[in-house]
């Protein structure tokens, strides 16, 4: 009779051990995307300018993000050399650069890191001889196209916000800017139920017509907004079938002859979905009006996207690399007369001999055949495609000296 | 800002020599009290002890200690004073925090992290005062349970190293990990301090426990003594642990890593322990137990959940006859697994105590000596403890209530000789403890770092005495302003980049921080910072430095840049600013140094200002110092 209570809280006990250990088994941690996942935009892009070609890319420890510098490239017109500005810069670039240009200047902006917090911003109208500073007073955001330059000066940015990110203006110098809209305020236009944005993920310049790009949640649908001169207007499309049922980001926005392309992405875990809409009017695109669309590119989910380059004459390259390493490069290109209103799909992707291991960066060359810009820590090694034997030939080779840990806080 | 530790090596000469000298002045002020009570004791015997003769305490019927009880104390204390001994260790003021305390709390809840970075930061802020004072109040502890046998002080005893044993569970072993994944009996679950506390409170619990719980329901339900009680909980929590042994999803089958599976804890465990120094034979004790875990895991994993379970079965039933072989049994399975796998718990790494299985076996042991000899002592005890209940009725503590303290004094020492023994050996103990809490915690409660910790990473401030080169910049409000404008006031200045990403924004909050430290001061105290970038010179960079450091609400601070770079350049030049472009990618380089000018225009310190590590502990520690200088500097007549 004695023993009776004992068993009972013996029982008790292994009840609660086994509670415990239920409660306390080892959980699998869960995986959140990096900033160096295969769902992160690549940074690395390039420009052509009737002034030369800018290209921005990392070198250095390119794992780790203390030792990984952002450097600023140029070749002058006419010129098969380029050379390093990393002097112009004049501070750590961990965060990254982002490059605009118009006609007449070029911007680089330096993207904060670690403690600082606000954006740098130099800029030249003379091929880099001489440089001004502007100063956009907060973070600028992780996207390819967050900085852009319109044909009369003014520029627009997407930056980080504690509410989500947000649109600023500036109308003069770049040292003064001015809040444009945020995702809060694009939710309430107009039509922009349509689209559903979640995200302000571009801006750019059809002329002198602010555009930004968004992340839509309804599917099939792409989410652009114009400013017609006092307000913002929404501007999206419609997808055809075989992209209804995707979730659209706009992750590039260029203008191309009359025209203006806007490179689209959807991602899951499995597959990485790029298609181009493109619109012939520069001026007045609206909602109603037609786009557009290429054939999809299907990337494996696994591969890391590097670079998403626009070329000179219209369309991009988009720079992969694959889990061994090893990389693809797509180039997106239009038929010569292209941009004409139509309903099937125009555009085609093609596959180009893969870069030598350790791109970084496809520039649009001087004879419209990309250039790969390959880096092996603090070396940087130029590569051409040649035209004939569709073989990636060496043309410049040269060394960065890069101090390691000097950004090690 | 990155970490909580001070960021500096475990073994940094400075602090180590500083912690021990401030041991050493502790020491010797110890020294002298327990001097004091060795007079008095002489005392004592001289004029008191000699007139007891040895049949009063017969007479009087006091009874000797229990020796389970004994056992406990004697044990628990030993173990105090160990480990007191272990928190002298060199890399204890540095290594504490990052090495024990934080690695601690490392997979348990937030709630359980943030409590144990409240007490990483207060030990990482002093790491002179804070470790000092928990080497004596563990030394105290223990002296104090070894000297104090029983009454009232050796209860107090008990009580205190039950408190103090609480507060190291929860805050220095995150409470013992029962909240943390992945722990088990093996790795020292539930802690080795939640041991002590046990033992405490048994050893505060009045003495006739040990012969028979006077509390019906909870003697029916736990055994008849607390040697019985003792044993059952600890049957109890061997066959809990066994459970968590056995439980398939914590992977205490597995053993070296292979096609995907992760390896076992204790192959982890002992992959990691491989990483610490140790002794020779620690090391290939643990190195061929881990040979042979990793082919032969699920065996004794098995062996381990079956000796657990049969220990654990046995001791909860404790039938006569198995009762001794149990206790072999997990006496033998303790130590091995002190040996192989806790790594005797001291010797590898920053140990502070032996782990659980020593406190696991004291109190087996406690156990097993109070189930036998609470038998055999019944009957005497039992007359023992009657005759002192009768003695205590008439104890001179009732009849001398009306009488002075000496008079009353005088009775008790007369009737029990050895109150006066165990009341100075008890005063004794206190006293370390204080002598070693008293400053700990005022320091504890000071918000400022040691500026010690500054001075390791940048050494000693330099004093001059030479006159401040004249400068004429702008500041962020593009007002002119020269060193001869602010004479009459105390300045600290610096260098900084406004574009800088990772030491400016340090050195600026360390400047911040200090102009708060100085308080009223500040008004006599002009905090200064000339711009080091050669490109970014206009002053909207200067105000978007301020606003991100959250500098522009402090009325004394100027961030100063030149109308033009040959300004900017020739003050650099004067100060010794060294300004270049580093070759590619990274920052512009500039000195990291600030000098402390007086009233009259003469620099007076010139320090380091390079942050180091950049953590909270050295910006604190170094703005503490800046504020000790401007203080001075201002004051100085």
């Amino acid at each position: 009779m004695k023993l009776a209570p004992k068993f009972f809280i013996l029982a008790i006990g292994i009840v609660i051990a086994i509670s415990f250990a239920s409660c306390s088994q080892t959980h699998k941690e869960t995986q959140f995307p990096t900033a160096d996942s295969n769902l992160s935009l690549p940074l690395s892009t390039s420009i052509n300018t009737s002034q030369g070609t800018w290209a921005v890319f990392p070198m250095g420890d390119l794992s780790n993000h203390f030792n990984r510098f952002w450097q600023l490239f140029y070749q002058p017109p006419n010129s098969s050399s380029w050379t390093n500005l990393v002097k112009e810069v004049a501070t750590a670039t961990n965060g990254g650069l982002s490059i605009t240009s118009n006609s007449t200047q070029t911007v680089v902006a330096i993207r904060p890191s670690f403690y600082l917090q606000f954006t740098p911003i130099i800029s030249t109208r003379d091929q880099g001889s001489t440089w001004s500073n502007g100063l956009l007073d907060h973070k600028l955001a992780t996207y390819p196209n967050s900085l852009a330059l319109g044909s009369n000066n003014e520029a627009l940015a997407v930056v980080d916000a504690p509410g989500g990110n947000q649109v600023y203006a500036s109308t003069r110098n770049l040292d003064t800017w001015k809040f444009s809209i945020d995702l809060k305020k694009l939710k309430q236009l107009r039509g922009s139920r349509l689209c559903q944005p979640t995200k302000i993920t571009a801006v750019s310049y059809l002329g002198d017509t602010g555009i930004i790009g968004v992340d839509c949640s309804t599917p099939g649908m792409f989410g652009l907004y114009r400013y017609n001169g006092s307000a913002w207007q929404f501007s999206g499309g419609h997808l055809p079938s075989d992209l209804s049922n995707f979730r659209i980001s706009v992750v590039g926005i260029d203008t191309v002859r009359s025209g203006a392309e806007v490179l689209l992405d959807n991602r899951s875990r499995n597959q990485v979905t790029l298609a181009v809409a493109s619109i012939e009017s520069s001026q007045n695109f609206a909602y109603s009006m037609k786009w557009t669309t290429s054939h999809i590119l299907s990337i494996n989910g696994k591969a890391r996207l590097i670079c998403l380059s626009p070329i000179s004459n219209g369309g991009f390259y988009v720079l992969d690399s694959t889990r061994s390493g090893g990389t693809t490069l797509y180039q997106f290109s239009m038929p010569n007369s292209t941009l004409t209103k139509g309903i099937a799909p125009l555009g085609t992707w093609t596959f180009l001999s893969s870069p030598p291991i350790g791109t970084q960066d496809v520039v649009s060359g001087s004879n419209s055949l990309p250039l790969a810009m390959q880096v092996n820590k603090t070396s940087l090694s130029i590569w051409s495609l040649n035209q004939t034997t569709r073989k990636w030939d060496l043309s410049q080779s040269s060394h960065v000296s890069i101090q390691f840990g000097s950004s090690n806080p | 800002m990155p970490g909580m530790s001070s960021g500096l090596r475990t073994n940094n000469q400075l602090i180590v020599s500083a912690f021990h000298h401030q041991l050493l002045n502790q020491g010797l002020i110890i020294l002298f009290v327990l001097l004091i009570l060795t007079v008095l004791w002489s005392y004592l015997r001289l004029h008191f002890l000699q007139q007891t003769s040895p049949s009063t305490q017969e007479a009087l019927g006091l009874h000797r200690e229990f020796i389970a009880r004994r056992v406990l104390r004697i044990g628990f204390g030993l173990l105090w004073i160990f480990d007191g001994i272990l928190q002298a260790q060199s890399s204890m003021p540095l290594g504490m925090p990052s090495q024990v305390l934080q690695p601690a709390a490392q997979n348990s809840p937030i709630w359980v992290q943030h409590l144990v970075h409240f007490v990483s930061t207060i030990w990482s802020y002093h790491p002179l005062l804070v470790p000092a004072s928990v080497v004596w109040i563990q030394v105290g502890i223990g002296l104090w349970l070894l000297s104090a046998s029983r009454g009232i002080w050796s209860r107090y005893a008990a009580i205190t190293s039950t408190v103090w044993g609480a507060l190291v569970w929860a805050l220095g072993e995150s409470f013992g990990g029962i909240f943390s994944r992945g722990q088990s009996w093996t790795f020292g679950l539930p802690g080795a301090a939640l041991l002590y506390c046990i033992a405490g409170v048994l050893i505060a619990l009045p003495e006739n426990f040990w012969h028979n719980i006077p509390l019906r329901r909870f003697g029916y339900l736990l055994g008849r003594n607390l040697g019985s009680a003792v044993l059952q909980v600890l049957g109890l929590f061997f066959i809990a642990m066994a459970t968590l042994q056995a439980w398939p999803g914590r992977g205490s089958w597995n053993g070296s890593p292979h096609n995907g599976h992760p390896g076992g804890p204790i192959y982890l465990m002992l992959t990691q322990m491989a990483h610490t120094p140790q002794p020779h034979f620690l090391s290939s004790t643990l190195a061929s137990f881990q040979g042979f875990d990793a082919n032969h895991a699920w065996e004794i994993n098995l062996f381990v959940v079956i000796a657990l379970s049969l220990i654990g079965l046995t001791l909860w039933i404790q039938p006569p006859k198995f009762n001794r072989p149990a206790l072999v049994g997990a006496v033998v399975l303790c130590i091995a697994t002190w040996i192989s796998i806790q790594d005797l718990g001291f010797l590898g790494g920053t140990g502070t105590d032996p782990n659980s299985m020593i406190p696991t076996i004291l109190l087996l042991v406690t156990g097993y000596l109070g189930i036998s000899k609470s038998a055999t002592l019944s009957d005497t005890s039992t007359t023992g403890i009657a005759t002192a209940t009768a003695s205590n009725s008439t104890t001179p503590d009732t009849s001398y209530s009306h009488s002075s303290i000496s008079t009353r004094l005088k009775g008790r020492i007369l009737a029990d000789p050895s109150y006066a023994r165990r009341t100075l050996g008890s005063i004794g103990a206190l006293c370390i403890i204080l002598i070693g809490a008293v400053p700990g915690v005022a320091a504890a409660s000071n918000p400022n770092a040691n500026p010690i910790v500054a001075q390791a990473i940048n050494g000693a401030p330099q004093p001059v005495s030479s006159p401040a080169p004249a400068f004429d910049l702008i500041d962020q409000n593009g007002r002119s302003v020269s060193l001869a404008s602010l004479r009459g006031k105390t300045i600290a200045l610096t260098f900084l980049d406004d574009v800088c990403v990772t030491t400016c924004p340090l050195i600026a909050q360390e400047f911040r921080l200090a102009d708060q430290e100085i308080g009223t001061l500040s008004r006599k105290v002009v905090l200064i910072a000339i711009n080091s970038n050669p490109r970014f010179i206009t002053i909207n960079y200067l105000e978007a430095f301020d606003q991100q450091e959250q500098l522009t609400t402090i009325p004394n601070w100027l961030f100063l840049t030149g109308r033009s770079m040959k300004q900017l350049d020739s003050a650099w030049k004067d100060y010794g600013d060294l300004v270049q472009y580093l070759p590619g990618g990274s920052m512009v380089d500039h000195s990291e140094i600030a000098d402390i000018i007086g009233p009259q225009g003469r620099i007076r310190y010139i320090i380091n200002t390079d942050p180091g590590p950049g953590t909270r502990v050295f910006a604190s520690s170094f703005s503490n110092q800046l504020a000790n200088l401007l203080e001075k500097v201002a004051n100085r007549k």
